[in-house]
């Protein structure tokens, strides 16, 4: 019986996960709080950590039918996020690891994701052993990059963004347009009432051999557009196919880069995570292009693709379950961890 | 009643141990430097030195600044983690408090002001008087310019305060210790749960607002 907590960005989780099983996935949302501010504001980010992590965590346990001292270890996500928010989860899971006298392990926030799409069913448990080999994107509103799994915490990392997350990009094109935060949301639904070959944006880096991504220069792109149009932001159609028309460049981008990257690989299974995974023209897309490449698709379940507990306890368990020693409980937070195997804070 | 009392506002960070039937700390763990990533190890040595162990301690006193505002989140994080594990008491102090009484066991008297670095060219201020066996707030917390500062010095006010002397060379360095700290919990029952103990915010925020969206037509 594991207890895993995930504070790395704008949302506190608790989740209680056993033997592969999520008996319990607590998510409190920020996303209200920092709306007026039209983006994460950390230093409000961490209050609010500090104010909801113990009554999320209480509640994780509860609803696991729980006592804290059943607990068999803890875990929290050490990085990479926002340090201030990152301090508020690893030390309270550090505490209560060494106060119950547990082991405690912390856990890269990427590596949890490259095994959330393996997280479903009710009650969700994790379906991934044995692990396919597979090429994994993960793609939010701080990340954008692809990785290679290659099994069971084995993995390496193929490319990333160059400046620019996707989701960044979906944020900050949504603010030129005057849509709240966040932005990527209101774009995928805008997007389908919208003509997505209205207006030609650039689609950064396809044609690059890399498996690096770049979304700012579309964003400035977006940005002189509008500066040359701005009888635009008066008419609804024309917004709607300036969304459809922003969409489609940002996911042909995502998801050309993810299969190419799967044929070179030579594996036959293609994962997706990470916040904008819940983009419903990215997931009609990737399921398209796999089924035309004859390539397998797990795409996470929406609750797993933002941030979330469960899968930061399904990683710490497996990591245990494989002999991974417990972690020191001096061990520090570690906001700019890079996922490349081997690569440590 | 066993306390661990913990003090991370400062650049220096202490750990102690305080029995509230013993005048002096059992223990006190001290270190400088560094992000305080190590503070369950500065725990761990501070039990060891009292010869206790996790179980025993029945109360956290917790140095809530103003000062260091990751010092202080870490050890409230520390010690929610704790108390979601055990039901221990925790009891949240003022760091301007704990310097005042540290600034007595030292042995200064007198009207003293209390400055922290509320960075951006403004101090914390809390003015105390030192008697020879207490000390007693005189005037509350509050934000202040540099030269608002000065002034209480101009009146005769001896300023104390962990970088005093960053602004003030005739200042008085002192740290808030977790053993002033520990002692300020001793007899103390006002605990309140850790969810609702955050840091002392004085300033009020000014984060930049977006504008109001605009409806879609």
């Amino acid at each position: 019986m594991l207890l895993a907590i995930e504070t790395s960005c704008d949302e506190t989780s608790a989740a209680v996960v056993h033997e592969g099983r999520v008996l319990s996935n607590v998510v409190s949302s920020q996303t209200a709080l920092h709306e007026e501010y039209g983006g994460v504001v950390p230093e409000l980010a961490a209050r609010e950590h500090l104010r909801n992590l113990m009554p999320i965590v209480r509640a994780a346990l509860g609803q696991a039918a729980i006592a804290p001292n059943r607990l068999e270890a803890v875990a929290a996500t050490r990085g990479p996020g926002l340090p201030g928010a990152l301090l508020v989860g690893l030390k309270a899971a550090q505490a209560l690891a060494f106060a119950l006298r547990r082991p405690w392990l912390g856990i890269h926030h990427h590596e949890a994701h490259l095994y959330s799409p393996w997280i479903s069913g009710e009650p969700p448990s994790a379906v991934f052993l044995p692990v396919q080999p597979n090429v994994s994107l993960i793609v939010s509103g701080g990340h954008t990059l692809l990785a290679r799994v290659n099994g069971e915490l084995d993995h390496e990392l193929l490319g990333g963004t160059l400046d620019d997350a996707a989701g960044e990009c979906f944020d900050k094109i949504g603010k030129l347009l005057g849509l709240p935060y966040p932005a990527g949301p209101q774009i995928d639904r805008l997007a389908r009432e919208g003509n997505s070959s209205a207006y030609s944006f650039p689609r950064p880096l396809l044609d690059d051999a890399s498996d690096d991504f770049s979304f700012s220069g579309l964003k400035t792109s977006v940005r002189y557009f509008l500066r040359d149009h701005p009888r635009l932001l008066e008419d609804g159609q024309a917004i709607r196919d300036l969304c459809a028309s922003v969409q489609r460049a940002i996911v042909e981008v995502l998801v050309a880069k993810t299969v190419r990257a799967a044929r070179r690989a030579r594996v036959s299974w293609v994962t997706a995570s990470g916040g904008v995974t819940c983009n419903q023209g990215l997931r009609r897309a990737l399921a398209t292009a796999c089924t035309a490449e004859q390539l397998q698709l797990r795409l996470a379940e929406k609750v797993f693709c933002t941030d979330n507990a469960a899968m930061i306890g399904i990683l710490a368990e497996r990591k245990l379950a494989r002999g991974q020693a417990a972690m020191d409980l001096c061990a520090d937070i570690a906001p700019g961890w890079a996922l490349s195997p081997g690569s440590m804070p | 009643m066993k306390i661990l009392a913990l003090e991370f506002s400062s650049p220096q960070r202490s750990v102690a141990v305080v029995d509230d039937g013993q005048a002096p700390a059992l223990a006190e763990v001290i270190e400088t430097g560094g992000r305080g990533a190590n503070a369950l190890g500065m725990v761990e040595a501070a039990l060891r030195q009292a010869r206790l162990e996790r179980e025993q301690v029945d109360c956290l006193a917790i140095g809530i600044g103003p000062g260091s505002y990751t010092g202080i989140r870490s050890i409230i994080a520390l010690a929610q983690g704790w108390q979601l594990a055990t039901q221990v008491n925790l009891l949240p102090i003022s760091s301007a408090d704990c310097i005042a009484a540290q600034a007595r066991a030292e042995g200064l008297t007198g009207p003293v002001a209390v400055v922290i670095d509320a960075q951006r060219k403004e101090l914390y201020l809390a003015n105390y008087d030192l008697l020879p066996d207490a000390w007693r707030a005189t005037e509350p917390l509050r934000l202040v310019s540099l030269d608002q500062a000065r002034a209480q010095a101009d009146a005769g006010r001896l300023l104390v305060g962990p970088e005093v002397s960053r602004w003030f060379p005739d200042g008085r360095v002192i740290f808030p210790r977790a053993s002033a700290l520990g002692r300020l919990a001793v007899g103390r029952s006002d605990f309140l749960p850790g969810h609702q103990i955050e840091p002392i915010y004085l300033r009020p925020t000014t984060f930049v607002k977006a504008p109001p969206p605009r409806p879609v037509p």
